[in-house]
């Protein structure tokens, strides 16, 4: 039973090598071949799935930073608006009051003017008044001329003492 | 029905003044025919050819057919599977592309690396599947298992063991290879032992790998036998039961061993070329 019989190891080794041989052609090509494509193919995609996801990632991080800058920009932006408002507004109201008080100055100007032209008309109409009075009253038409000049001199002197007061 | 079938022959044999373990022998030893239900199909016999003083008897005997349909089985069943090239295969063809690639990653590449894993993964697929399938035929009726032959086994291992030297003295040379199979740096006469040790070793690591498919395949099938034939042996129908209960559970077993003994046969022949290609000791 445990003898070795020559002519069965003959057959085993042309029954295994043409086994082989014809298995390799049969089988082990195509499938181990399909096999090796396809994980070629898997490893492909795989590689391509992930160049894709980094591509994917790389422009998400390009986005946010560019979306970051621009909001810092607009940041800015109304930061400056804003101090150029105040600076604007501070401007106008600075003219506006620089404004208001020449106006103010000016009508006072006007004002004292307009009383100094209405003190001297007032005085000439005294004046009249008081010749004509005085005239009236001493009934005596001296020269004009020389009743005035009295007159005018005693008014001034009288608005002198008046103006002291 | 094989095993009424058994029985019958048995008794047959027991009248003819043949005993229960003659019989089992008989039935488990290679043969000139082929026993179908009765009907014994001789073999084409060759007269022995003399060479070098070695009797060569190329008969076909009945596991030379069961190898060649073993073979017929693998040829047609990949061929069929195959014969549409697919990227992703189907049914059948997905399951032998399991099997395959199993041999590929676990078996071939582990022990022998990438390269020379992928090289030898149609040998070592070869070898796993003929076995597979050879192991396998002995459960069906009418056939018989070829590898509880220890001519097969050991013809195979001995495939092995050139596949071993031939790729170990590709890789490291012919004379590197030799030179390495001792171990480096130990005292002189140390050698004395190690060197007859290793070359004792090569024979030894074909010779385990022969005995262990052949015994393996042997012994299940002798105690199916001898599990029936306690039928007749205690000549009473009582213990059938028994018998066949437990003949059904060794024939169950049978199928989990016709596995586990093609994958080490296959797994120990990657090892031992993956060492003879990698020699660190």
């Amino acid at each position: 039973m445990l003898k070795l019989e020559p002519g069965m190891l003959i057959w085993t080794w042309v029954t295994f090598l043409f086994l082989l041989l014809v298995l390799r052609k049969l089988a082990w090509k195509p499938l181990l071949g399909a096999v090796e494509a396809r994980e070629r193919t898997i490893a492909a995609s795989l590689k391509r799935a992930n160049e894709a996801r980094e591509e994917a990632e790389r422009l998400l991080e390009e986005q946010q930073k560019r979306f970051a800058q621009t909001q810092e920009e607009i940041q800015a932006l109304l930061k400056e608006n804003k101090e150029l408002a105040q600076k604007m507004r501070d401007e106008i109201i600075a003219q506006a009051r620089a404004d208001a008080g020449k106006l103010i100055e000016r009508a006072k100007k006007d004002i004292e003017k307009e009383r100094q032209m209405a003190m001297l008309a007032l005085k000439e109409e005294v004046a009249n008044m008081v010749v004509y009075a005085t005239a009236r009253l001493i009934q005596t038409q001296l020269d004009e001329q020389k009743h005035r000049e009295i007159i005018d001199q005693y008014i001034e002197s009288l608005g002198d003492s008046s103006n002291k007061n | 029905m094989s095993a009424l079938f058994y029985i019958e022959e048995a008794e047959k044999g027991a009248e003819k003044g043949e005993s229960l373990g003659e019989y089992i022998m008989h039935h488990i030893q290679d043969s000139r025919e082929w026993n179908l239900l009765g009907y014994h199909l001789h073999l084409p016999a060759f007269k022995p050819i003399h060479i070098l003083g070695i009797e060569l008897d190329l008969s076909i005997t009945q596991h030379v057919l069961m190898m060649w349909f073993a073979a017929l089985f693998l040829i047609l069943a990949f061929g069929l599977a195959f014969r549409r090239r697919r990227m992703i295969p189907t049914g059948f063809a997905g399951v032998l592309e399991a099997m395959t690639l199993f041999v590929r990653d676990e078996i071939a590449i582990p022990n022998l690396g990438e390269k020379y894993g992928r090289r030898l993964t149609p040998f070592l697929a070869t070898l796993f599947f003929f076995i597979l399938t050879s192991n396998l035929m002995g459960m069906i009726p009418l056939f018989a298992t070829a590898t509880g032959n220890i001519s097969v086994t050991a013809s195979l291992a001995i495939i092995t063991f050139i596949t071993t030297q031939l790729y170990g003295m590709v890789n490291n040379g012919v004379v590197g290879y030799w030179k390495n199979l001792a171990p480096h740096g130990l005292p002189a006469p140390l050698y004395v032992i190690i060197v007859p040790i290793e070359i004792l070793g090569l024979f030894t690591k074909p010779f385990a790998l022969a005995m262990r498919l052949f015994a393996n395949m042997m012994a299940g099938h002798t105690v199916i036998y001898a599990l029936l034939g306690l039928i007749i042996a205690l000549g009473s129908l009582l213990v059938s039961p028994f018998s066949v209960g437990m003949a059904l559970f060794i024939s169950l077993l049978e199928i989990l061993v016709a596995f586990i003994q093609a994958y080490i046969f296959t797994m120990l022949s990657s090892l031992f070329i993956g060492m003879a290609i990698h020699q660190e000791h």
